[in-house]
C-alpha cells in the first residue's frame, strides 16, 4: 500500500512535468536566476520584468493568432512604430487630442496589416512573403510620415502607459502595477475569449488545422485570414502606442527587429507553425521565458555576444522539451 | 521517456550552467586587452580629481551602452573594461542595448533593481532614452551621459564631445592636404541626423577662413560605404582629373567608400578626409590612401566619464558638461598610436 501510494505519487509527478512543462522550465529557468543573483526576486526588478514583457507580449499573442491560421506576420515592427509616429505627431500639431491620437495611431497600422490580410486571403500570396511586402511599405510609409526623425511625446497620460503605474509605487513600498501589464493583460484577455469562446475563434483554429475541410465545413476562410491579419495589426498598433510611451517618442525606426521575439515566444509556446494549434497560456508563458532570460542574463552580466548563444541554446531546448514530452 | 525527458532537463540545466562559466569569460578577453597607453596622452584636460581608493570603498556603477557590434562602440567598452580592471575603487556593470530603446530603459530599470551606486548613460536616442533620466532622477541614482545625450537634461553631468568641432578639424585637415586652395567636395551623412546637421555646420564653418577653397559639390553618402561609392564615381565622372582635389565625408566609412572609388578610376591624387578614427581608416591613412581623419577619443571620454562619476559618488557637485578633444589624425605616427591602442596589443 505504501509503496503504491508512492509510486503513484511519482506518477503524478510526471503528468504534471508532461502537462506543465512550460511552465517548470520557466519555474525551472526562475531558480537558476534567483540563486545567481540576489537582485532577481526583489520586487523592482519583477516589476521591471513584467513592464519590459508587455510590448512583445501583445505582439506575440497576435502573432500567435497568425501562426495558428498556419501564417506568418514579419510586418510587426514598423506596424507598430507606425502606430507610435501616427500618433506622436497628432499630437504634436494638435495638443490635448490625446484619444483621438491614439486610436488614429492604433487604425493606421490596422489599414496597413489590411494589405498583408488582402494578399494572403484573398490572392493567395503565401504569408511569408506577403508579409514581407507589408513590412518593406510599412517602414518606407511610417519613415515618410515621420520624415526620418523621431517625434517627442510630452503628453504625460501618453507616457504613462509606457512608463506609468497604477498607484504611486513609493506609497505602497515599491508595490505596483505597471501600466502595460494591464495592457497586456487586458489584450491577452480578449484574445483569450475570442479563441476559446467564439465562432470566428474556431474557425482560426479549423483554417490552420486544415482548411480544405474548414472550406468543405463552410467556413469562410478568406475572411476568416483577412480578420486575423487585421486583428493582429490592431494589437501592433497597441503594442506601439505602449512602446512610443515607453520610449517617449515616435520613432519610425522602433520595433524594428520585435517580430524575432514575437515569434520566439509564440514557438516556446508550444503553437505549431504549421497552424491549428496553439494556447494563450503557452504564449504567455513564452514571452516570460524570454522576458526572464533578457533580465537574468542582465542581472549576472553576462556579455551581450554570449547572451545572444544562450538564448538560443535555451529556446531549442525549451521547445524540445516541450515536444518531447508532448509526444508520449 | 522519462530517462529522455531526465536528458532533456539536464541539458537544459546544463545550457543554464553554461552562463556561470560565460560570465567571467566573457570580460576575459576584452579585459587584458588594454594595457591602458590613454594615460599617456595628458595633454587633455584633466580636472580629475585623484582616484579616491584611500577609503577602500568600491562604487558598483552601472553602464548601458549603444550596440557593441559596432566599431567605435566596441572600442568604447573595450576601455571601460580597461578601466575596469585599471581603477580599485569601481566595478562596472556594462550592459549593451542591442540597438533597441525599449531595452536600453529596461536595462536601465534592471540596474536601479541591482541598486547600482550610479548610472552611465550612452544614450541610444536624444528623444526615446529621456525615460532612463526620469528613473534614475525617481530612484535618486546619480547619472552621466556620455558620447550621447538626451534631451531631458536632468542629469548630473554629460561627458563628450563638441561634434562640430570634429567637422572644423576635417576640413581643416582636408585643406593643409592641398595646401589651403583647390576644388573640395563634401560626402555628407543622412540628411536630417544630428551628426550630419553638426559636422556639416563645423565644416561650413571651416570653410570661411579658407577664401581659395570652393567647395564644390555636397552629396549625402547616408553614412554608407556602398552609398558613398556610388556618389563619388558620379562626381569623377563628371569631373575630369585636376578638377577635385578633395573629399570630406561625415564619417570614415564614407570616406573609405570615396577611397576605393578613386583608386578604382586612378585618381588616387584626390585627398580624402573622414571623421571618426575607425580602425580601416587608420590603417588607410598609414597606406597613405586616405590624407587624415578626425578621431573620436572614446577612450578619453570614458575616463573622464567614469572619474565624474567616482567624482559625484564622492560627494562633489557634478560638473554638467565635460568636452573632451578630437584628434587630428593626418601622421603614420598618430594613425599607428591609435590602431594599436584600439587593436589591444
Amino acid at each position: 500500500m505504501k509503496t503504491e501510494g508512492k509510486f503513484l505519487k511519482r506518477e503524478n509527478v510526471a503528468l504534471y512535468v508532461r502537462n506543465y512543462a512550460l511552465a517548470v522550465i520557466f519555474i525551472f529557468v526562475c531558480m537558476v536566476f534567483a540563486i545567481a543573483s540576489p537582485t532577481f526576486l526583489t520586487m523592482t526588478n519583477i516589476i521591471g520584468v513584467l513592464r519590459q514583457v508587455s510590448v512583445n507580449g501583445i505582439l506575440a499573442v497576435g502573432m500567435m493568432m497568425v501562426i495558428i491560421t498556419g501564417g506568418i506576420d514579419l510586418s510587426i515592427g514598423p506596424l507598430a512604430a507606425t502606430a507610435g509616429v501616427v500618433s506622436a505627431l497628432l499630437l504634436e500639431k494638435n495638443e490635448g487630442i490625446l484619444v483621438p491620437a491614439v486610436l488614429a495611431g492604433i487604425l493606421s497600422a490596422a489599414i496597413i496589416s489590411m494589405w498583408t490580410g488582402m494578399l494572403v486571403a484573398k490572392m493567395r500570396i503565401a504569408p511569408f512573403i506577403a508579409s514581407l511586402s507589408t513590412m518593406s511599405i510599412a517602414k518606407g510609409v511610417v519613415l515618410v510620415i515621420a520624415d526620418g526623425v523621431p517625434h517627442t511625446i510630452k503628453d504625460k497620460t501618453y507616457t504613462n502607459i509606457g512608463n506609468g503605474f497604477l498607484w504611486d509605487p513609493s506609497k505602497t513600498g515599491g508595490l505596483s502595477i505597471p501600466i502595460p501589464i494591464l495592457v497586456f493583460t487586458a489584450v491577452a484577455i480578449v484574445v483569450g475569449v475570442t479563441l476559446y469562446k467564439t465562432r470566428y475563434g474556431r474557425h482560426i483554429y479549423a483554417v490552420g488545422g486544415n482548411e480544405n475541410a474548414a472550406i468543405a465545413s463552410g467556413v469562410n476562410t478568406v475572411r476568416v485570414k483577412f480578420c486575423t491579419y487585421v486583428f493582429n495589426g490592431i494589437l501592433c498598433g497597441i503594442a506601439g502606442i505602449v512602446l512610443a510611451g515607453r520610449i517617449t517618442s515616435g520613432q519610425p525606426t522602433a520595433a524594428s527587429g520585435y517580430e524575432m521575439d514575437a515569434i520566439t515566444a509564440v514557438i516556446v509556446g508550444g503553437t505549431s507553425m504549421t497552424g491549428g494549434v496553439g494556447r494563450i497560456s503557452g504564449t504567455i508563458i513564452g514571452v516570460l521565458i524570454i522576458g526572464v532570460l533578457n533580465n537574468g542574463l542582465v542581472l549576472m552580466g553576462v556579455s551581450s555576444y554570449y547572451q545572444q548563444i544562450i538564448k538560443g541554446v535555451i529556446i531549442a531546448a525549451a521547445v524540445l522539451l516541450d515536444m518531447k514530452t508532448k509526444k508520449n | 521517456m522519462k530517462k529522455r525527458l531526465l536528458g532533456l532537463l539536464l541539458s537544459l540545466s546544463l545550457a543554464a550552467g553554461m552562463f556561470t562559466g560565460c560570465g567571467s569569460k566573457a570580460e576575459e578577453p576584452a579585459a587584458p586587452a588594454e594595457s591602458e597607453p590613454a594615460a599617456e596622452d595628458s595633454a587633455e584636460p584633466s580636472e580629475t580629481p585623484e582616484e579616491t581608493q584611500a577609503e577602500g570603498k568600491v562604487y558598483r556603477i552601472g553602464v548601458s551602452t549603444q550596440a557593441w557590434k559596432y566599431e567605435f562602440i566596441k572600442n568604447m567598452v573595450n576601455a571601460l573594461n580597461a578601466l575596469d580592471d585599471e581603477m580599485d575603487n569601481i566595478e562596472l556593470i556594462l550592459v549593451d542595448s542591442e540597438d533597441s530603446v525599449e531595452k536600453q530603459l529596461s536595462d536601465v530599470d534592471t540596474m536601479i533593481a541591482q541598486k547600482v551606486d550610479g548610472i552611465l548613460l550612452n544614450c541610444l536616442s536624444l528623444e526615446g532614452s529621456s525615460a532612463a533620466v526620469e528613473a534614475c532622477k525617481a530612484a535618486g541614482i546619480p547619472l552621466v551621459e556620455f558620447i550621447s545625450y538626451t534631451e531631458n537634461e536632468d542629469y548630473a553631468t554629460f561627458v563628450g564631445t563638441d561634434v562640430k568641432s570634429s567637422g572644423i578639424m576635417a576640413m581643416d585637415l582636408a585643406a593643409e592636404a592641398i595646401g589651403e586652395s583647390g576644388r573640395v567636395f563634401e560626402l555628407q551623412g543622412i540628411v536630417g541626423h544630428t551628426a550630419q546637421i553638426n559636422r556639416g555646420a563645423g565644416i561650413a564653418e571651416a570653410l570661411e577662413n579658407y577664401p581659395d577653397i570652393e567647395l564644390v559639390e555636397t552629396q549625402s553618402g547616408e553614412f554608407d560605404k556602398n552609398k558613398s561609392m556610388e556618389v563619388v564615381d558620379a562626381w569623377l565622372a563628371k569631373y575630369p582629373a585636376g578638377q577635385i582635389d578633395a573629399i570630406v565625408a561625415h564619417n570614415d566609412q564614407m570616406a573609405l567608400g570615396a577611397m576605393n572609388a578613386c583608386k578604382a578610376a586612378n585618381r588616387t591624387e584626390i585627398k580624402i578626409v573622414g571623421i571618426d578614427g575607425d580602425g580601416e581608416a587608420l590603417q588607410a591613412v598609414i597606406d597613405g590612401e586616405m590624407a587624415g581623419t578626425v578621431l573620436d577619443y572614446c577612450e578619453e571620454e570614458c575616463r573622464l566619464a567614469v572619474e565624474e562619476m567616482v567624482s559625484i559618488l564622492d560627494g562633489n557637485e557634478p560638473k554638467k558638461e565635460i568636452l573632451a578633444d578630437y584628434v587630428a589624425i593626418n601622421t603614420v605616427e598618430k594613425a599607428q598610436e591609435f590602431l594599436t591602442l584600439r587593436s589591444g596589443e
